[in-house]
C-alpha cells in the first residue's frame, strides 16, 4: 500500500507545519529576547520498512537526541523532534544566554531541550487542530538520547505504519541548526489526516 | 455490618480529602483551573508564597491574579491546554520563575 499525496495536499501540509513552527519560533524568541526563525522547507512520507535506514541517511549520524510526545484524537501520532547528537548544546546555549557556565549548561541541557521540543511539537499540533478543525490530547514530553534504532523502536511499530519526516531549520542569532520532525502514525491515522486536509482544501476553495 | 460498605459518594469524598491533603503537603505550588481559566484549587504552598488565601483565589480568573503573566509563556501554555488539550512543560532552565512570587 503506497501513500501518495497530491501536490495540493503537500502544499497544505507544509503550510500548516510552517504556521505551527512559526508560532513556536515566536514563543522561543519571547524566552530568549532575540529573534529566532523556524521553518519547515520540505517533508517526505516514509514507509516503516525503510524508516530507520532513511533516517540514518538523512541525519548522517547514528546517535541522536530526541524529544517525543504522543498525540491522540482526530488522528493518533507519536511525534519526535530529532537532532544529531552534539547539535543540541548550541541551541540550548543560545536559549540560556552567555551567563551560564559549561557545567551548568550540561545540567540544564536536557530539561531546556525537553521544553523546546514541547513548544515545537505542541505548536505543530495547535496549527493542525486549528486549520484542520481537529481535537488532540497530548502526553508530557520525554527526552531520549541514543541510537536511531533504540529511540524509534520505543514503540514497536507495525509494517504498515507511516512516517512523516519534516526537515526543520533553526535560524538563531549567528547560528543555523537543522533538525527533523518525525510523525509516526498508523495507516488509518494517515488516511484520517488526508481526509481532514481534503476538507480544509474544499473549504478554502469554497467548493 | 452494612455501615462498613462505603457508598460511592463516601468514596469520592474520602478520595477528595486524601488528594487535598497530599496536594497541600507538598513543597510546590499546585493550582487547578477550569476550562474558563477560573481557579478551583490553590494549595497551601501557593497561599504562603503568594499571600493570597485559597478562599480569596477560588473562582477568580487565574491570569487576572497575576497581571504580569499577560503574554507570558505560562499564559500560552494555559491557552494550549484549554483550547487544544495540549500538555506543556515549563522547565526551570528556561523559566526561572513562572509566577511572580519571589520578587514581591
Amino acid at each position: 500500500m503506497t501513500a501518495q499525496l497530491s501536490e495540493l495536499q503537500q502544499d497544505a501540509l507544509i503550510e500548516i507545519f510552517n504556521i505551527g513552527v512559526g508560532q513556536a519560533a515566536s514563543s522561543m524568541s519571547q524566552i530568549v529576547g532575540e529573534e529566532i526563525t523556524l521553518s519547515v522547507p520540505r517533508f517526505e512520507i516514509l514507509h516503516n520498512a525503510d524508516q530507520a535506514g532513511a533516517i540514518k541517511a538523512a541525519i548522517r549520524s547514528t546517535n541522536i537526541c530526541a524529544v517525543s510526545q504522543d498525540f491522540t484524537g482526530s488522528l493518533d501520532a507519536k511525534a519526535f523532534l530529532i537532532f544529531p547528537e552534539g547539535k543540541t548544546q548550541e541551541i540550548v546555549r543560545r536559549m540560556l544566554g552567555d551567563s551560564v557556565s559549561v557545567d551548568e549548561l550540561s545540567e540544564m541541557e536536557q530539561e531546556a531541550l525537553t521544553e523546546i521540543g514541547n513548544i515545537i511539537l505542541n505548536s505543530c499540533f495547535s496549527a493542525l487542530s486549528e486549520v484542520l478543525q481537529s481535537d488532540f490530547k497530548s502526553t508530557l514530553p520525554v527526552y531520549h538520547l541514543g541510537t536511531v534504532d533504540q529511540i524509534l523502536s520505543v514503540k514497536a511499530s507495525r509494517d504498515d505504519d507511516l512516517l512523516m519526516l519534516l526537515h526543520i531549520d533553526f535560524f538563531m542569532p549567528s547560528a543555523y541548526i537543522d533538525g527533523y520532525l518525525f510523525f509516526l502514525m498508523t495507516l488509518p491515522s494517515f488516511n484520517a489526516l488526508i481526509k481532514k486536509i481534503d476538507q480544509f482544501l474544499a473549504r478554502a476553495h469554497g467548493n | 455490618m452494612e455501615t462498613n460498605i462505603p457508598t460511592l459518594h463516601g468514596l469520592a469524598e474520602e478520595l477528595l480529602r486524601i488528594g487535598t491533603s497530599a496536594a497541600n503537603g507538598i513543597n510546590a505550588g499546585i493550582v487547578i483551573i477550569d476550562s474558563f481559566g477560573l481557579v478551583w484549587f490553590w494549595n497551601r504552598w501557593l497561599e504562603e508564597k503568594s499571600g493570597l488565601t485559597a478562599e480569596a483565589a477560588a473562582g477568580k480568573p487565574f491570569l487576572k491574579l497575576f497581571p504580569e503573566l499577560n503574554n507570558s509563556r505560562l499564559a500560552s501554555a494555559i491557552d494550549a491546554a484549554l483550547k487544544h488539550g495540549l500538555t506543556s512543560l515549563l522547565s526551570q532552565s528556561l523559566n526561572k520563575a513562572p509566577l511572580p512570587l519571589f520578587n514581591k
